[in-house]
């Protein structure tokens, strides 16, 4: 309950900072489109008037806030579209999107943190791919992509299932790094742990200590991260989506951030912010279920 | 095994055979991706502003009259003639008969009736038509097929805003059943392709129409291969619409960037189009109320410090020539006689500077401005390769001896708003028209894009004159000598004609774009 309080208490933040912040940059798409078409100063000045942009922010504010908890976004300033359906239109390819990517970035990045703590030739290709997935930037990783696989790939739009290899791998790719050094330092704390020297002492395979008793305790740590790397993955899906051509929520954002589309920023905003705070949640759950000592904690406090 | 036997059993592997046989052959569909750049907010004609939404729709639409694609001059449409009143104030236009749009309405009076009453609706927040119109009153429907257009004062662009898309003729009937914000989904025209569906940041797709009879004379007869199917789609990444080219992801693109096209030059499998766009060229506006730029001897000091041709050849790749004027070679009224003013010459920039008494006393290779340095300041968007030019102009003006700060903003919003604050020397900005009526947004005393901040009732009088009088002969003259005051004053650093770079993959044909210069006519287009 508490933490549901907590969640809610984000998502409400990030709206009121983004609010606020959106407005301390001064300009509106509405009267930037009006001024592109040919209308007069007179003509753009009604416009806005009438929109309700001239109003102070705090009156704006109330009258955004007293709609949001009824549920409603209010409308795009240039797009004759409420905020809802717009994102509503968009957001199925990106979630779907983010939630392959995720599942492989998991996969991907537990197995090459198990593969960085080895020694010798594996433990430095496991070791070089980790910083090579951390130190390239989306936009790079993506475009060179494109040039290397673009002749035997489609890779634009979300018709062809073929489209989406790319930009999931990418993406993935992109995400497992951070997954991975979590896992590989873990298990290197996990490894010089007393109980896994009995263990070795005892004569076990070294398979077996690393998959029923290092992997067990230093995989944990890694479910938290997978809600805050989900994060990160909505805003990689701006580039990401930007690059392959493909229509989504990132693409949506750009072009109102850019345009200084208000309410659509703030739509995708609270999106996006209850959704991190729904997954950490969920992660934080789970993880509970999965360790014992925190069940236990959870039983013998005071 | 009797006979009889025999012959069902020949029946039955008869029947077999023909269940399993290949389906007869139907002529597949011919079917092209046609890149795009940015998706714009809307692809409503009567609400949108945006070239891209022109791309799409001029497919779709008919207008009442068309400017031929060669000669340039307003041709008969869906409009087969027209009369405009001694006064200029009424415009009759005779419409074609036997007209029907894509749902089977007929086009008629009424239809056009239909739409200019959507278009001037106050709910309807049109950023675009409803300017286009200019001081239009009504509408009078004549007969059935004869409409008039009341003006409150002569308007001589009002053809050119009905040969423009953005005042295509759609369904009375589609208009009528969906709302502002969804018809651009359901859109129903009269042009070659019918719209088939656009789903938002993904694709637009348009399918041939088949009965289409009643196009402009110019489209001739449909050739053989035309293509049957157009799919839209947003390459907003520049440098990855070359990429897509070369896997055929697309068939036809624009704005490719100067670099991949020359690239394309030596790719015998991609075709360029370079489109030059009317209207504006690519400049910068000096503000004339700013320090150092409110002295006309130091505006025309700095664009004879501008190394126009570098740009043009290192930014450009040679794709767009230099601009004189303040309008592009290819539009109306152009006057090449401002053709080599203000030639690139150091020399002559610092001894004009030197002549209003900048001086280096400090000896730091920079004039000197009170205590400190000659600062201008440029501010630019990042659209049209504008941080790349200006970074060259930075170059160039620091060997004259001024120094440069450029102020770059994320987009047209923001330069607005950097506008508004008054603190910038020159500002980068143009639009694209094929009429010069353009460049009184820009000029006029309360212009809303006078960033140059020009008071002048001379050039207001002369501007104004431009879009009322009548005789070509007229508006020449005024417009030559409306361009001719605005270099003379140095209002403006032009740099570069507007060129769209488009490209195609070899196996297309037929490719042509109309006057605007940002338009594609994909009647005639083929696939081989």
């Amino acid at each position: 309950m508490q933490r549901l309080l907590f969640a809610l208490l984000t998502v409400w933040l990030a709206l009121t900072a983004s609010f606020f912040l959106l407005r301390l940059i001064p300009g509106d798409a509405l009267s930037a489109q009006l001024d592109l078409g040919g209308a007069s100063r007179a003509e753009i000045a009604q416009a806005r008037a009438d929109m309700g942009l001239d109003d102070p922010p705090i009156a704006q504010y109330i009258r955004y806030m007293s709609g949001v908890v009824r549920g409603d976004f209010g409308y795009s300033l240039i797009r004759l579209f409420p905020v809802s359906d717009l994102i509503a239109q968009r957001f199925a390819p990106t979630a779907l999107l983010a939630l392959f990517a995720m599942s492989l970035a998991v996969i991907w990045g537990v197995g090459t943190g198990i593969l960085a703590t080895l020694n010798g030739f594996w433990g430095i290709m496991g070791r070089g791919m980790m910083t090579l997935s951390l130190a390239t930037p989306l936009y790079w990783t993506g475009t060179l992509a494109i040039i290397a696989f673009s002749a035997y790939l489609p890779y634009s739009g979300v018709d062809e299932w073929q489209a989406w290899i790319l930009p999931i791998l990418v993406l993935a790719f992109h995400s497992m790094g951070g997954i991975a050094r979590v896992a590989f330092a873990n298990i290197q704390a996990v490894k010089s742990l007393s109980f896994v020297i009995v263990a070795r002492s005892k004569g076990l395979h070294p398979r077996t200590i690393m998959r029923r008793h290092i992997l067990r305790v230093a995989l944990l740590p890694v479910l938290p991260i997978i809600s805050t790397q989900f994060g990160f993955l909505l805003g990689g899906a701006v580039i990401t989506e930007t690059l392959f051509v493909r229509v989504g929520i990132g693409r949506l954002l750009l072009d109102s951030v850019i345009a200084q589309d208000y309410p659509v920023v703030q739509g995708i905003v609270a999106l996006s912010a209850m959704i991190v705070a729904f997954l950490s949640l969920i992660t934080d759950y789970c993880a509970y279920l999965a360790d014992p000592r925190l069940r236990w904690m959870d039983n013998n406090t005071p | 095994m009797d006979k009889r036997n025999s012959l069902f059993i020949t029946l039955f592997v008869a029947f077999l055979l023909s269940a399993c046989a290949p389906p007869a052959p139907t002529t597949a569909l011919r079917s092209i991706v046609y890149g795009l750049t940015l998706e714009p907010s809307g692809f409503d004609p009567h609400i949108n502003q945006s070239s891209e939404l022109g791309i799409v729709l001029r497919q779709v639409y008919d207008t009442l009259v068309y400017r031929h694609p060669q000669t340039n001059e307003i041709v008969a449409g869906l409009a087969e003639s027209w009369a405009i009143s001694d006064d200029q104030k009424t415009y009759t236009f005779f419409l074609k008969q036997g007209v029907t749009f894509h749902d089977g309405e007929p086009f008629n009076a009424q239809a056009v009736g239909a739409n200019l009453d959507r278009i001037t609706a106050p709910d309807t927040q049109s950023q675009r038509a409803v300017f286009s119109l200019g001081p239009y009153l009504q509408y009078v429907i004549v007969d059935e097929f004869t409409i008039q257009i009341i003006l409150a004062e002569p308007y001589a662009p009002l053809l050119d805003s009905f040969a423009q898309v953005y005042l295509g003729i759609a369904s009375p009937k589609a208009l009528a059943e969906y709302s502002l914000g969804r018809y651009q989904f359901h859109q129903v025209g009269t042009g070659p392709f019918k719209f088939i569906e656009y789903t938002t940041g993904d694709k637009l797709v348009i399918r041939r129409s088949d009965n289409y009879t009643w196009g402009p004379e110019f489209y001739g007869a449909l050739p053989e291969n035309a293509v049957d199917e157009v799919v839209f789609r947003f390459f907003a990444d520049p440098p990855t619409r070359l990429t897509a080219l070369e896997s055929k992801t697309a068939h036809i693109m624009g704005e490719i960037p100067p670099a991949s096209a020359r690239a394309i030059t030596a790719n015998s499998n991609i075709q360029l189009f370079p489109v030059a766009v009317p209207g504006m060229p690519m400049q910068f506006m000096f503000n004339t109320q700013k320090y150092p730029t409110d002295n006309v001897v130091v505006r025309r000091a700095l664009i004879q410090a501008t190394n126009r041709s570098l740009i043009a050849d290192v930014v450009y790749q040679g794709f767009s020539p230099v601009a004189w004027s303040a309008l592009s070679a290819n539009t109306l009224y152009y006057n090449p006689q401002l053709v080599g003013t203000y030639p690139y010459d150091q020399d002559v920039a610092r001894a004009a500077l030197e002549s209003v008494g900048f001086t280096d006393a400090d000896k730091n290779g920079y004039f000197d401005a009170g205590e400190g340095d000659l600062e201008i300041t440029l501010l630019f968007a990042p659209w049209n390769f504008m941080p790349e030019t200006a970074q060259l102009i930075q170059e160039s003006w620091r060997s004259v001896g001024i120094k440069v700060i450029l102020e770059q903003v994320a987009g047209f919003t923001a330069l607005r708003e950097g506008v508004a604050t008054g603190e910038y020397n020159l500002v980068a900005f143009d639009n694209a028209s094929f009429d010069p009526q353009i460049l009184s947004r820009f000029f006029m005393s309360n212009g809303s894009n006078n960033y140059s901040l020009i008071q002048n009732v001379e050039l207001d009088v002369a501007l104004l004159a431009g879009t009322t009088e009548s005789s070509p002969e007229l508006r020449y003259a005024r417009y030559a000598q409306i361009q001719q005051f605005i270099i003379d004053n140095a209002l403006i650093l032009p740099i570069r004609d507007y060129v769209n770079v488009n490209a195609a993959v070899v196996e297309i044909g037929g490719l042509i774009y109309d006057p605007y210069g940002w338009f594609p006519l994909l009647y005639g287009v083929t696939l081989n």
